[in-house]
């Protein structure tokens, strides 16, 4: 049995052969524009981009700055934009997007160095839409806020955001529209949106927040979030739903 | 949006680039269509107006005149083809704009996309003759 695990393992690791990368780089101290730069390395079938790039720093170019952390598309900070889509770079197989593998930073977020962004902008907008719990009133000793599990299944979806930032780089009312929060931060409204526990009037509230030009409206339907979301979310549902209610509640004027 | 001061950034711009257009999906050429439709559709608009107030303003008979003068050359007729094309996407591309704000067929935007253009092709091909042989 466990011969045949080892042979099987085996196979799957075998050689694709040399794969070439243009990566993206740029040293504020030495360049005044980013450039390309072409790399080969070794990769079998189950090489991630991530590992090629850091088989380059490791072995080629010690000076390639890339930005990861746990390699099993958990932290989100590897979102790097990989043969023209906006993917994580551990999760993404070399073989899978076809050669040369073209490597850059996020598009529409600014470059420190090579391919790492500056998220700071993208942060402040996630903490714009107000992303934690406000119940309506402070919990009394020994008090939960129990959330009932068909009113989780809400959330399922977009609670998987792991703050990668390849959605807001895709979207090109984020990228025009500074005061826009983009997909992920709206997305993330959603999620205490549909959260029962805080009740009808913060409800209302977090709507109030969104709905003007530069909030829900100002999605157009692009579908480019949904479709980068590494982790499957769709944003644009979330945005189309709670513009849907916002709409309903702005026609329902009778009932205010 | 707030800047990290302790770094240099540089900035490789906030537009969509054009170059990418070869990575542009489905969604994202709907989102570009109709906008482009649009567009045609506002400046045909405007166009309209300037000619039908020839009528108001100049008298019926110099409207006659520059009707007939818009009318003469074929090249209008494959314009007005286009023209048509633009409404017919725009309408059924704005049908399935329409139908997300309704919650309906997020999943299935692209095909959605696909049958608006499929569907706009096969109208304005059968009207085709009506414009240009008419």
């Amino acid at each position: 049995m466990a011969t045949t695990q080892t042979e099987s393992e085996a196979d799957a690791a075998t050689e694709v052969g040399s794969v070439e990368l243009e990566v993206f780089r740029y040293v504020p101290e030495e360049d005044d524009e980013p450039r390309f730069e072409s790399y080969t390395v070794d990769a079998e079938e189950g090489t991630t981009v991530l590992d090629a790039l850091i088989e380059i720093r490791d072995t080629e170019d010690a000076s390639l700055t890339v930005r990861h952390s746990c390699r099993m598309a958990r932290c989100g900070s590897d979102a790097l934009y990989i043969n023209g889509k906006q993917r994580l770079a551990c999760n993404t197989l070399v073989k899978e997007v076809g050669e040369p593998v073209k490597v850059e930073p996020l598009p529409r977020f600014d470059v420190i160095r090579d391919l790492v962004v500056d998220m700071e902008g993208f942060y402040d907008r996630m903490e714009a839409v107000e992303p934690w719990f406000q119940p309506s009133h402070e919990p009394e000793t020994g008090e939960e806020f129990l959330q009932s599990p068909e009113n989780r299944k809400n959330i399922d979806t977009v609670l998987d955001c792991i703050w990668c930032g390849a959605c807001t780089s895709s979207c090109s009312p984020a990228g025009t529209d500074d005061r826009f929060k983009g997909p992920a931060a709206l997305a993330k409204a959603y999620r205490f949106y549909k959260d029962e526990r805080e009740g009808e009037e913060a409800r209302k509230n977090r709507l109030r927040l969104l709905e003007d030009a530069h909030g829900i409206y100002r999605c157009h339907t692009q579908f480019n979030c949904t479709e980068v979301c590494p982790k499957g979310i769709s944003p644009t549902e979330a945005i189309m739903e709670m513009s849907r209610d916002a709409t309903k509640q702005k026609l329902a004027f009778w009932r205010r | 949006m707030s800047k990290d001061t302790r770094v240099e950034t540089y900035s490789r711009g906030l537009i969509e680039d054009p170059s990418r257009w070869k990575d542009w999906m489905g969604g994202m050429w709907a989102f570009y269509l109709h906008r482009f439709t649009g567009l045609v559709l506002s400046f045909y608009l405007v166009m309209h107006l300037f000619v039908l107030s020839t009528g108001y303003w100049m008298g019926h008979e110099t409207y006659t005149e520059v009707m007939q003068a818009i009318a003469a050359p074929k090249v209008i007729h494959v314009m007005e083809l286009g023209l048509f094309a633009a409404f017919v996407f725009h309408a059924l591309n704005g049908t399935r704009i329409v139908l997300f704000d309704m919650m309906r067929g997020l999943e299935i935007q692209e095909q959605l996309f696909y049958l608006s253009v499929a569907l706009s092709f096969a109208i304005v091909v059968a009207s085709a003759p009506f414009f240009l042989l008419g």
